[in-house]
C-alpha cells in the first residue's frame, strides 16, 4: 500500500492523500485496488475522527469531507495548527484498524426511464452498441454504492455500474438539468438534486427528492449508502411525486448492516 | 410582527451569515457572507452577536424599509456610503463603518457600489428565518437558507427578530482600514502544485493576475498567461476549501469563494490564506493582483494576528 501523503490546503485545510498524488507526472490513474483501499481509508478515517470530534478528543477540526482517494480536514488556526493536527492524526492512523466504513444501508430507488425524461437514452444505447431495453435492463442490474458526495447538496458519486455503460461525459454539459434526472458517466450514476447545469448522460428519473429542506431529514443519502433501482411507469412516477410533496418521506433504506466497499470484481 | 421590505432589491442580494460547516461531506456547501469582516463589524455596530443574519448586496442598489425605528449599519467599503431619507424627506449620510437608527417609514438606500463588490446591511435583532444546518446564510445556486433559498427580490418583506429592551446608541468605527483590498494576495502552495510545470509555476507567482466580470459568490475568475499542467487538469475529485486556486485545462485560474462546491476534479495550484479573503472579494474587475506565496505555518500566525486586530477594533467602537 503507498503512503499517505499530508498537502496543505491553506491555513484552513490539510489535505490527506492516500494515492491519487502520485499520477501527478503520469496522468495515469491509480489501479482499481489502490483506488478502492484509499476511499476506504479516507471514509474510515474520516469516521473515526467525527467520532472523536463529537466526543471532544480532538479540537479544531471543523469539516471532515471525503474524496475519491483522499480525506479534506477543514480546521479552525485559531483553535488549532496543521502541525498538531498532523501528529495527533499520524498517531491515530498507526493504531488505527480499517473499520467497516459503509452506513449499513441498502435504498431501493424507483426510476422512470423513457426519452422524455432521459433525453440521452438513445444515445446511449447507439454509442454502447446496445437497445435502450439492454441499457435500462444494465443500469438495474447491480447493486451501487455512494462512494462520495457533493458537489451539490445531497448528490452522490455512485459507483459500480456496469462497465459496458462507461461512456465520458457529454461534450458539451446542458445549461439546465431538471431535478430528479438519472444520470450516467465515466462507470458511475448521478442523480440531480436540485435543477443545475450538468454533463452526465441522461436516461431516466428518479421522482423523489434527494434534497428537500422541508424533510426532518433534508439529505437521504449517506457516504457508503447501497443503491439498487427498479423501474416504474409513468402513473407510479407521478404517485410518488405526490407522496413527497409537504416534506414527506415515501421511501425508506433497508438496513442490511455493516459491508465492504463495492470493487468492480465483485460485480 | 416587525418587517423589513426591500423596495429595490438590488442585482444580487442575500441575506448571510458566517456559513454552515460540518455537513459538506452530504454535498451541503458553507456559503456565507464574502467578506466576513464587514461582517462581524456591521453586526457589532448595531449590537448583534458575531453571527447575526445581515443582507449582503452585491454591487447595492438596494433600497429598503423597515417597520419599526430600528438600528442599523453599513460595513465593507472604505468610501461607498448608504442614504438614510426621512418621512419628511431629510437625507442624512450613513457611511461605511457607522450605525444610525432607522425609523418606521425612513428609506435607506444604498447607490450601486464602486469601491468594493459587497457590503453588509446589518439589522438590530437580525432576522428570523428558519435556521438551515444552523445557519441562514443563502446559497442560491443550492437553493439553500435564506428567504426560500433564492436571491431576494423587489417587494420582499423579511421578518426581523425581536430588538434588546435598550438599542445601543448610534457607534462608528474610526479606523476604516480593515476594508481596504489586497492587491499582493497571500496564498499557501497546493495540494496539487506539483502537478503543474516549473514554468506554469514561476508564472503563477510573477504575473499580474486580471480580475475578470465572471466574478460571483461561487468563484473569481482570473485572466493572464496560460499554466500548463504536466500531464492532465483533471484530478479524481477531492474536497474543496474557501480560497482554493483550481486551474482547468484551458489554464486560467478560478479562485474558489464561498458558495463553492464542496468537492471537485481540477488541480489545485495553491490557496488564499484565510486572512486575505476578505481583501480578496473586495477586488472589482478591471483590477489586478499578484500571488505571494507563504508556509502554511505563517498563514496560521498571520489569522491569529488577525483575530486579536478584529478584537482590538470590535473594544474600539465609540458612539457617534
Amino acid at each position: 500500500m503507498t503512503s499517505a501523503v499530508w498537502l496543505p490546503a491553506g491555513d484552513t485545510g490539510l489535505l490527506l492523500d492516500f494515492c491519487g498524488y502520485a499520477s501527478a507526472e503520469t496522468d495515469v490513474l491509480p489501479d482499481d485496488d489502490v483506488r478502492l483501499a484509499a476511499l476506504r481509508q479516507a471514509r474510515s478515517l474520516s469516521a473515526c475522527l467525527a467520532e472523536m470530534k463529537a466526543a471532544g478528543k480532538i479540537d479544531g477540526i471543523t469539516d471532515l469531507v471525503p474524496g475519491m482517494t483522499s480525506l479534506l480536514i477543514h480546521y479552525d488556526p485559531l483553535v488549532t495548527s496543521a502541525q498538531h493536527l498532523k501528529t495527533q492524526i499520524n498517531l491515530l492512523m498507526s493504531s488505527q484498524k480499517n473499520t467497516p466504513s459503509s452506513s449499513g444501508r441498502r435504498w431501493h430507488l424507483p426510476v422512470l426511464y423513457d426519452n422524455d425524461v432521459g433525453p440521452d437514452l438513445e444515445e446511449v444505447a447507439r454509442r454502447t452498441g446496445l437497445t435502450s431495453a439492454e441499457v435500462i435492463a444494465r443500469h438495474l442490474a447491480n447493486e451501487l454504492e455512494v462512494a462520495i458526495m457533493g458537489f451539490l447538496p445531497g448528490s452522490g458519486y455512485l459507483t459500480g455500474v456496469d462497465a459496458s455503460l462507461s461512456l465520458p461525459r457529454r461534450s458539451v454539459p446542458r445549461t439546465h438539468v431538471p431535478q430528479g434526472s438519472v444520470g450516467i458517466a465515466m462507470g458511475q450514476t448521478t442523480i440531480y438534486p436540485l435543477d443545475s447545469p450538468g454533463g452526465w448522460n441522461l436516461i431516466g428519473k428518479m421522482p423523489v427528492p434527494l434534497f428537500d429542506p422541508a424533510r426532518a431529514e433534508p439529505i437521504m443519502f449517506r457516504p457508503g449508502d447501497r443503491v439498487k433501482f427498479f423501474q416504474i411507469d409513468d402513473a407510479e412516477f407521478t404517485r410518488l411525486k405526490q407522496a413527497t410533496s409537504g416534506g414527506a418521506m415515501p421511501l425508506s433504506p433497508e438496513l442490511i448492516g455493516p459491508t465492504d466497499i463495492i470493487k468492480a470484481s465483485d460485480i | 410582527m416587525s418587517t423589513l421590505t426591500l423596495i429595490t432589491a438590488g442585482p444580487y442580494s442575500t441575506i448571510q451569515d458566517k456559513g454552515r460547516t460540518g455537513q459538506q461531506a452530504l454535498g451541503v456547501l458553507e456559503g456565507g457572507a464574502m467578506d466576513k469582516d464587514a461582517l462581524r463589524i456591521a453586526n457589532h455596530l448595531v449590537g448583534n452577536e458575531d453571527n447575526a443574519g445581515a443582507l449582503e448586496l452585491f454591487m447595492g442598489g438596494t433600497r429598503l424599509l423597515v417597520s419599526e425605528a430600528r438600528m442599523v449599519s453599513l460595513a465593507g467599503s472604505t468610501a461607498d456610503n448608504a442614504i438614510i431619507r426621512s418621512k419628511n424627506g431629510v437625507e442624512t449620510l450613513l457611511p461605511s463603518g457607522q450605525s444610525a437608527c432607522l425609523d418606521a417609514g425612513a428609506e435607506l438606500f444604498v447607490p450601486p457600489l464602486r469601491h468594493t463588490n459587497t457590503v453588509i446591511i446589518a439589522v438590530e435583532g437580525g432576522f428570523d428565518l428558519p435556521l438551515l444546518y444552523g445557519s441562514v446564510a443563502t446559497s442560491a445556486n443550492a437553493k439553500l437558507g435564506g428567504l426560500d433559498g433564492r436571491l431576494l427580490a423587489d417587494g420582499d418583506v423579511l421578518p426581523l427578530g425581536p430588538a434588546a429592551p435598550l438599542s445601543p446608541p448610534p457607534l462608528i468605527l474610526s479606523d476604516l482600514s480593515i476594508f481596504k483590498k489586497n492587491q499582493i494576495i497571500r496564498c499557501v502552495t497546493g495540494p496539487q502544485d506539483v502537478w503543474f510545470t516549473a514554468e506554469a509555476y514561476h508564472l503563477f507567482f510573477t504575473s499580474e493576475w486580471g480580475i475578470t466580470p465572471q466574478l460571483n459568490r461561487m468563484g473569481f475568475r482570473l485572466t493572464g498567461p496560460a499554466l500548463s499542467h504536466k500531464a492532465s487538469a483533471d484530478i479524481l475529485s477531492d474536497g474543496i476549501v474557501c480560497g482554493s486556486i483550481q486551474v482547468p485545462g484551458d489554464g486560467q485560474p478560478i479562485i474558489m469563494m464561498r458558495d463553492h462546491q464542496t468537492t471537485g476534479g481540477y488541480t489545485k495550484m495553491a490557496t488564499v490564506i484565510s486572512a486575505d479573503l476578505a481583501p480578496l472579494a473586495r477586488m472589482r474587475p478591471g483590477l489586478f493582483l499578484r500571488f505571494n506565496a507563504i508556509s502554511q505555518e505563517e498563514a496560521e500566525d498571520i489569522a491569529r494576528q488577525k483575530e486579536e486586530k478584529m478584537s482590538a477594533l470590535l473594544a474600539s467602537l465609540r458612539p457617534v
